[in-house]
């Protein structure tokens, strides 16, 4: 099922993992070769770890993990509830996808669905967004390699123990990011930007990740490769050049007994030694070029007409309740339109950053596992007017005392741009071969695009629980959900049955808790089976092995081992 | 299907076996393991309580990795140390070139504390910006790329100033340029970086062969000793104390 790597260049001569393994064996075997030289000589060919990995059967693919701190609402986007006819639906206050109203003004929401693809979506994906290339897409094209799982309960209301829990499981002695980055061929494994305090990346050979932390309109790519900007005389540059093999040989020699104490570092020096040699693009117009496209998506995502969100006047003649809110130190906004909280001065921040880097690393083949952190605030630069005056705020994720109103309008556009950035990442992997590496050193360890061998995954660390007076949302960690986009995935999928009312007093209705799954013995999907499908869709060992996968992949197929989700109840 | 997968996998685990078997037979076997190392179990996961907006220091990276042991590598004094003990004149004051030397090896590894980890003091301004304690450098930074590279690069960047092949030469008592290439003086110039050690005869044979090979080539004895040079400290396994 695993697609194999079919010989491996070293030093200008191609070998085969299965000669190394068989002539391994045929040594200890009997003897005939002495079997420590024969290790250290696969070491120092870098066919040690190869060979462990296709003994293990694993050739990953690239996982980007997007982490939206905080938890913003998702009924919006991608917490997806009814998904079809059938499916029931208890309505809640909080729980609403567009306006409506008349002619001219908004003055009501509701809970309002599209059909894309064969199934029914919020109503955002029903518009089109503002492309890369120019022009706009429509968002629904993500729903094409797009797989929601739903109704997990992560035990943990925390924002902090929560985030630790999706992403490393107790019980699991490793992240799937980091056997991701054990496996690798490519020279900076992982890379996490902006995760610190949520930071669970553990590797099992003792790869390091590097924790970048983004700056706002800064050069990010060439800050994180500085180090590797070598400054030396043209002339030792040619002496190094002429000897390479020879002095890596002796290199190699001297370090040959590193890797019994630390595999990690004889790879780290590989790697480190293949970036100083390789040199870099011009990172100055590389970063001109993608940042700038994202940066461009996003500002004109922040002052698009959306239908059915920002496409008329809204509030005119509505009574100023607790839905009105925007933070509980704050109060009710009292803008006339409240459109004209969106100033040009709104921003989303790190966002266009991050995806830049995402898409450089990726597509330039550095990297094969991305951990990114979105701002904690969904909005900033908002004009709030209030009863006690008028002045800029930010509308942070975490929203307990958000109301209804002004949360549909900012998450609405928040997610606009989030899902314009989103498709603009996927197009950009669909143009480039899977067999990227930025360092020419080993065969590519799969066939087709980019996108086919990536797996990305959104979510935070729970979804929210939608209070029925409209005033806010508060830790819906029991319906929590991830999305997963990659061209191995034909979508949409949605797995995971929901319940259709809490009977929760204060967070009723439909908003994503789970139900009984019967394809899991009538059990909930748990935080082990997220692992287990985490490591299922990259292609590694499962971590959590008493979990099982919720898909199955066959080839470049992700094949779902559940139906398609139902709300039941 | 399954069957399939199970016949897949019986093979390469069997290998797998014999595999690890050969790594522990030979764990206490090699002819050159150098160091005891100390290993440490580390508690893993702290929770550094970092805000949205902070920034980190000067590089604008961190290196993470949490594995529940791993080794103590050379923090960044120990670093600084070793290298300047190499390719810094023994005793007399710096002339312009020990200068530029010294501003190399500070500039690669003290401009980047997080790479090389531990403590710094904050009162001597050697610290990242956004270090609050003399206790918030990690004491032993794991191994990284970015580290691998920083290290290489303060080996050839370096030794690119002929001052710095003359100071080493000197400091391991080899002479200067003009002195053979021979094992003798190869086990000196490796012994600068893995005091007290003794090469393998192959370890010796593979730096002889590169110089061997360099001086034919460019006839020039200072190119032959500085690649041997940048061999013997873009090796890995010094920064192990």
């Amino acid at each position: 099922m695993h697609e194999r790597k079919e010989g491996s260049i070293v030093r200008g001569k191609q070998k085969n993992r299965r000669d190394f393994l068989a002539l391994l064996s045929a040594a200890a075997a009997t003897t005939a070769i002495n079997p420590f030289d024969l290790f250290v000589k696969g070491m120092q060919g870098g066919l040690f770890a190869e060979a462990l990995a296709e003994a293990a059967g694993i050739s990953p693919r690239r996982f980007v993990l997007i982490h939206n701190h905080g938890a913003p609402p998702r009924w919006v986007f991608d917490n997806f509830l009814k998904t079809q006819n059938s499916d029931a639906f208890v309505a809640n206050t909080m729980v609403k996808t567009s306006f409506s109203g008349s002619a001219n003004n908004y003055t009501n929401m509701n809970y309002k669905l599209t059909e894309q693809r064969g199934i029914l979506v919020p109503h955002l994906w029903s518009t089109n967004v503002p492309s890369g290339s120019g022009g706009n897409k429509p968002l629904a094209n993500l729903l094409d390699n797009m797989m929601v799982v739903r109704g997990i309960d992560t035990g943990n209301a925390a924002h902090v123990g929560s985030a630790m829990l999706v992403s490393r499981p107790a019980g699991t002695d490793a992240t799937v990011g980091g056997l991701v980055a054990d496996t690798t061929h490519l020279p900076l494994p992982a890379v996490s930007m902006n995760v610190s305090d949520v930071q669970t990346y553990l590797s099992r050979r003792g790869i390091s990740t590097v924790d970048h932390n983004t700056r706002n309109n800064s050069n990010n790519i060439n800050i994180l490769l500085r180090p590797f900007q070598q400054d030396i005389s043209p002339s030792l540059k040619a002496t190094k050049q002429a000897f390479d093999g020879l002095l890596n040989e002796a290199v190699n020699s001297l370090d040959r007994s590193v890797a019994k104490y630390s595999s990690g570092l004889k790879i780290d020096s590989d790697n480190a030694n293949r970036l100083l040699k390789n040199g870099f693009e011009d990172l100055g117009s590389s970063w001109n070029q993608i940042f700038g496209k994202y940066r461009n998506i996003i500002s004109q995502a922040l002052t698009a007409t959306i239908p059915g969100i920002n496409d008329r006047r809204i509030g005119v003649g509505q009574n100023r309740n607790g839905q009105y809110r925007f933070r509980n130190n704050i109060g009710n906004v009292t803008n006339n339109d409240l459109r004209s909280m969106i100033t040009s001065g709104t921003s989303i921040v790190r966002m266009a950053e991050n995806f830049a880097m995402t898409e450089f690393l990726l597509t330039r083949g550095y990297t094969s596992f991305i951990n990114f952190r979105l701002d904690g605030q969904v909005l900033r630069g908002l004009r709030v007017e209030t009863s006690n005056g008028n002045s800029t705020q930010s509308l942070r994720n975490d929203q307990h005392d958000t109301g209804a109103v002004v949360g549909l309008l900012a998450n609405s556009i928040f997610y606009y741009a989030l899902g314009a950035c989103l498709l603009e990442l996927t197009e950009s992997l669909k143009t480039v071969p899977a067999s990227v590496s930025a360092i020419p050193f080993r065969n590519p360890p799969s066939q087709g695009t980019l996108f086919e061998d990536t797996i990305i995954q959104y979510g935070s660390e729970f979804n929210r629980s939608p209070r029925q007076n409209g005033t806010g949302s508060d830790h819906g960690y029991y319906g929590t959900s991830f999305s997963f986009f990659s061209g191995s995935i034909k979508g949409p999928l949605v797995l995971g049955d929901l319940a259709a009312d809490t009977g929760h007093s204060n967070y009723s209705g439909t908003w994503g808790v789970g139900a009984p799954n019967p394809e899991l013995n009538n059990r909930y999907i748990g935080l082990g089976n997220l692992a287990a499908t985490q490591a299922t869709l990259v292609r590694v060992d499962n971590p959590s092995p008493n979990n099982s996968s919720v898909v199955r992949v066959d080839g470049n197929l992700v094949t779902p081992l559940l139906r398609q989700g139902k709300v039941v109840g | 299907m399954r069957i399939l997968v199970k016949t897949n996998l019986i093979a390469p685990f069997s290998v797998l076996g014999v595999l690890l078997a050969v790594i522990f037979f030979f764990q206490n076997c090699g002819q050159d393991f150098m160091v005891d190392v100390g290993f440490e179990n580390y508690h893993s996961v702290g929770d550094d309580s970092r805000g949205d907006d902070d920034r980190g220091g000067d590089s604008g990276f961190e290196i993470k990795q949490k594995p529940e042991y791993r080794v103590r590598f050379g923090d960044h004094r120990y670093m600084i140390n070793v290298l300047s003990q190499v390719f810094l004149p023994a005793s007399g004051s710096f002339n312009n070139n020990d200068n530029n030397i010294n501003n190399k090896i500070r500039g690669l590894i003290e401009n980047n504390l997080e790479a090389f980890g531990g403590a710094c003091q904050v009162h001597d301004g050697d610290c990242p910006k956004n270090a609050l304690t003399t206790a918030v450098m990690d004491p032993v930074a794991p191994s990284s790329t970015i580290r691998s590279s920083l290290a290489r690069r303060a080996c050839s960047e370096t030794l690119d100033i002929n001052r710095a092949v003359n100071n080493a030469l000197a400091n391991a008592g080899i002479g200067n340029i003009n002195s053979a290439l021979n094992s003798e003086n190869i086990i000196k110039a490796y012994q600068l970086f893995y005091s007290y050690r003794q090469p393998a005869s192959d370890q010796i044979a593979s730096l002889e062969n590169l110089a061997s090979t360099v001086l034919h080539d460019m006839e020039s004895q200072r190119e032959a000793w500085r690649l041997v040079l940048i061999a013997i400290c873009s090796s890995s396994g010094w920064h192990i104390p």
